[in-house]
């Protein structure tokens, strides 16, 4: 991809007039290339080190080895945290892109209406944050929520939702649904309208039935599509936070107690910053794994249009 | 294939017409499926939006209910409830539908504290067939409703029985096919104390039974088979205008008595005579009230020793007022009641604020629960807590707002006031169940919610004041990104460089990389940058750019022909001249995505408020809201009035540009 050259001899070889509009492009791009420095890369650099040292804030921070990474083999909030993100990764991500996906076929078939039904899928996820999780919140509420209000209307005892440890996580899911359906309905859909309609009419000649269909024409062709929004969606689900904050600090009995909000809790409660700029790295290296597993096992399954034709 | 039909035999010719018959049914049938498809998929995109809709009806439906209904789970829609006045007191009494006396139709009624209790009882010489079970032996118990009764039911071997006593380890029980209306009757509990206990002998068995008259049906030995059940007495609402506010020590010699087809305590007046009984609606806090302008007209302070105080109080209107002589400043002795006490400070005297007695008539009494968050004001030096009735903070108007000023001032003492109406020319009085009564509601929103959640403060600071941060925020995150993108997506997608593809790489490789890992050092340089609790943290890294904004309008720049710019350099126009008057202009939908995005990325960013942002003069709504939802748990309907106002703006930029946010997520994902 990269042609190595070298700069220098580069450089001096260019006529002045595409070395000005070098230039003029360095000093363009100069607000992101410094921002990227001190907000991202630097950053980047130095959570890696403070993730072997002791720092607390006020402190000036000491390189205490792998005194972090001990403690945190022997964390039991650590390995609940990472249970629940575990469980709430597995819940959200494929349930919700196969309920998306569903939800956008059935849009894709000129049904009447599309753009009503896409604003209504598509509002919660601008709504999204605190005001939802507030909201929903009260849906739960065991006592006067939405859910059970309904429930008891059908003589049915709801169960607490938000506030019974078993039931805590799979709300937070159903928040994750929620919010999270909408912005990959959109991307489904612009993804059918862009599979050539004549790739259905040659199967219809062929005598091909739905399912033929969808499993060799449209499974295939939007295969790439299906691939970014599980990247996305396991990214973000790996950083939810909003609904642990707000609503259920975690609890019951840590029931909730998402990985995002551990390390809040250990960088800015209990001022562990050392340590929570270790939990962030192991965070950042689990997603860099996974999303490499599906990298790797898409790459075997997703079909790019510009293979064939280059 | 053709020419070869034109050879086949006629048999065979109307085999092939056959066929073509059959392929229109085929069409058919696919038309079918085409149909079942379509209902199939409005029925999974109806329940998905059912999903999608209800939780955000339920806020907003929320938000526009009054308190009591908040806990009502029958209610769905905001209603405000119906009231009438009780008497001439300010009180209004909420009303209820229940069925009429006489089963025909449904009355208007107003509740009142009594209840009462009845059992179902069986008639002893009906029964046959008593079984003994052993107690461990019974299956489940449950309560059996047989028309208007209630039976204490038991299962066993599978069958239903009516549990009517227990001897020593065992309980007696009757199969319940045996017991219908005929035999089962519903006695009052203050009855059945009254009647006399017999023993029955029935088989070897013996049961507690009560010899009781029962209308209709005579003397009968009666058995105890059912569970309490209360009910509800209630009266027409008419009645509501005899009530009398009087304080609860004016009441003597309680008695229950028979009234109406019920029962109720039933009183006298200390100072009235003993046949007129009354009976007893509403017992609860009451405080007297006066309006501000009449206290600032007439109310002076004066020094403790100024004053020389009457041994008796003065009742005015129910409210009680220590009263005294105070020698006035023209040597006229003036008779005047203590308004308000100030506390005794050390080193001056006690001073109180007192009126003349003579505008003391204008006293109200308001009940204490109507009075919610009085504010101060000063009358004559002397501070008064003073309510505002038309504020919005008088969410449930269960006081009269036609018979008291707009602005009161709470003076004397709170007291135990009863709300009483004579029960000697009550006629009509009866019970009914719970079930069958139906509040009266009219439809209503209670839109001063809104403004309610708005005005509370949370911390030191109000809704208004986030609201303030968020949009300054806002602002200049937008700005910081339309300068910062355009210029750097500019240079991204129109200039020529060594090294560009290898930053936009860069540029692409950021646009995944999660944004907590860089958390804790960016903290520490905006500590030491001593920007911790500012709002500088929630913008400042907007004029820096913005991956996935550069690579937008990266693609944007792309798109537009290189020509156009060519041209104006070629006519002389700097590079910057060309980029404002010529590129930007082409882009605004390019810009109006950025502004969308940056508006709502600032406007929901709750993990870097709850990082930097400590004190709520500082907070943004998203924060503020979580705080909010600490302080108010349990006032639902302002939660969710606040949380319905936080989610307004979005909702609002999203219908009116609604092209630039689909247009944006479908670029992210065609990317991939």
């Amino acid at each position: 991809m990269l042609r190595v050259t070298n700069p220098v001899t580069a450089w001096k070889a260019m006529p002045p007039i595409r070395r000005q509009e070098a230039l003029t492009f360095y000093l363009w791009i100069s607000p992101w290339l410094i921002g990227f420095l001190i907000w991202q890369l630097w950053p980047l650099i130095q959570s890696l080190w403070l993730s072997f040292t002791n720092y607390r804030i006020l402190n000036v921070p000491q390189f205490i080895g792998l005194a972090n990474i001990e403690k945190l083999v022997n964390d039991a909030d650590f390995w609940q945290s990472l249970r629940v993100t575990l469980g709430y990764v597995i819940g959200v991500v494929p349930i919700g892109s196969a309920i998306a996906l569903t939800a956008a076929m059935a849009l894709a078939q000129k049904l009447r209406g599309v753009n009503f039904w896409r604003t209504v899928y598509f509002l919660p996820s601008i709504v999204s944050g605190v005001a939802a999780a507030v909201m929903w919140w009260y849906v739960f509420n065991p006592d006067n929520g939405l859910i059970n209000s309904a429930l008891a209307s059908l003589g049915i005892n709801g169960p607490g939702w938000l506030s019974d440890p078993y039931w805590a996580l799979p709300s937070v899911i159903i928040v994750g649904w929620w919010s999270g359906i909408g912005g990959q309905v959109v991307i489904y859909l612009a993804g059918l309208k862009g599979i050539p309609q004549s790739l259905y009419e040659s199967a219809d000649i062929d005598g091909a039935d739905g399912w033929a269909k969808f499993r060799n024409i449209t499974l295939p062709m939007l295969s790439p599509t299906i691939y970014f929004n599980l990247v996305v969606g396991i990214i973000g689900a790996f950083q939810v936070f909003d609904v642990a904050f707000s609503i259920t600090e975690g609890g019951p009995n840590k029931a909730t107690q998402v990985y995002i909000y551990n390390v809040y809790q250990e960088a800015f409660l209990n001022q562990n910053m050392g340590y929570a700029s270790l939990l962030s790295w192991v965070l950042f290296i689990m997603i860099m794994i996974l999303t490499l597993i599906v990298t790797a096992i898409s790459r075997s399954r997703v079909y790019y249009e510009s293979e064939v034709e280059g | 294939m053709a020419n070869r039909i034109d050879t086949l035999p006629a048999q065979k010719i109307s085999g092939a017409l056959d066929d073509t018959k059959q392929q229109k049914r085929f069409t058919l049938s696919l038309s079918a499926q085409r149909f079942v498809r379509f209902m199939l998929s409005y029925g999974f995109l109806a329940i998905g939006a059912i999903f999608m809709l209800f939780p955000v009806f339920w806020m907003v439906t929320a938000a526009l209910k009054p308190t009591w209904q908040i806990t009502s789970r029958d209610i769905w829609i905001p209603s405000f409830w119906n009231k009438t006045a009780a008497g001439d007191s300010v009180r209004l009494l909420n009303l209820w539908f229940a069925p009429a006396e006489d089963g025909e139709g449904t009355q208007e009624v107003i509740l009142f504290g009594s209840k009462r209790q009845y059992v179902t009882m069986l008639q002893a010489e009906t029964l046959s067939n008593i079984v003994a079970i052993p107690k461990d032996q019974v299956g489940t118990f449950e309560v059996i409703p047989l028309e208007d009764m209630l039976l204490n039911g038991l299962k066993w071997n599978n069958e239903n029985y009516v549990l009517v006593g227990a001897d020593g380890d065992n309980l007696l029980a009757v199969p319940q096919a045996q017991i219908d209306a005929s035999n089962a009757v519903v006695v009052p509990k203050t009855q059945i104390r009254e009647g006399e206990r017999t023993e029955i002998q029935a088989g070897d068995f013996t049961l507690q039974a009560r010899k009781l008259d029962i209308e209709d049906r005579g003397t009968l030995d009666l058995i105890e088979a059912g569970p309490n059940i209360e009910l509800s007495t209630v009266l027409p609402a008419s009645y509501a205008q005899n009530a009398i506010l009087v304080p609860l020590s004016e009441l003597d010699d309680k008695k229950r008595l028979p009234i109406g087809d019920s029962e109720a305590d039933q009183y006298t007046l200390v100072n009235g005579s003993p046949d007129e009984r009354y009976l007893l609606i509403e017992q609860a806090d009451w405080r007297p009230v006066i309006g501000v302008d009449v206290l600032q007209q007439n109310a002076f302070t004066i020094s403790a020793a100024e004053l020389e105080a009457a041994a008796e109080p003065l009742i005015v209107n129910g409210a009680s007022f220590q009263v005294g002589t105070y020698a006035g400043e023209d040597g006229q002795p003036q008779e005047v009641a203590i308004v308000v006490q100030q506390e005794i400070q050390s080193g001056t005297d006690q001073t109180m604020l007192v009126m003349p007695v003579e505008f003391l008539d204008t006293v109200k009494m308001v009940l204490s629960s109507s009075l919610l968050e009085p504010y101060p004001v000063n009358v004559d030096s002397t501070a008064v807590r003073v309510k505002d009735f038309t504020h919005p903070s008088v969410e449930e108007e269960n006081i009269d707002l036609t018979q008291i000023p707009r602005e009161v001032a709470i003076i004397g003492q709170r007291q135990d006031m009863t709300l009483i109406i004579p029960a000697n020319n009550v006629q009509q009085l009866y019970d009914v169940f719970n079930s069958d009564l139906q509040r009266n509601l009219t439809i209503s929103f209670q839109v001063q919610n809104f403004v309610r959640a708005m005005i509370r403060k949370t911390g030191e600071a109000t809704f208004l004041t986030f609201f303030q941060n968020s949009t300054l925020i806002a602002g200049l995150s937008i700005i910081g990104h339309l300068i910062s993108c355009t210029m750097v997506g500019y240079a991204f997608g129109r200039m020529r460089a060594p090294g560009k593809n290898f930053l936009f790489g860069i540029v692409l490789a950021t646009m995944m990389m999660p944004g907590f890992i860089t958390v804790i050092p960016v903290y520490r340089i905006f500590r030491d940058l001593s920007m911790v609790d500012t709002l500088w943290p929630m913008f400042l890294r907007t004029f820096f750019g913005n991956a996935f904004l550069i690579f937008l309008l990266r693609q944007f720049f792309s798109t537009i022909p290189m020509e156009l710019e060519e041209a104006a350099r070629i006519d002389g126009a700097s590079r910057l001249q060309t980029f404002i008057r010529i590129l930007l202009p082409l882009l605004t939908p390019a810009l109006a995505t950025i502004v969308i995005f940056t508006f709502l990325w600032s406007w929901n960013n709750l993990f870097d408020a709850a990082i930097y942002l400590n004190s709520p003069r500082n907070y943004t709504v998203a924060i503020g809201l979580r705080q909010f939802l600490g302080m108010y748990q349990s006032e639902f309907n302002l939660l969710m009035a606040a949380a319905t106002i936080v989610m307004l703006p979005t909702v609002l930029l999203f219908f009116f540009a609604q092209r630039y946010f689909i247009e944006g997520i479908t670029l992210t994902g065609m990317k991939g």
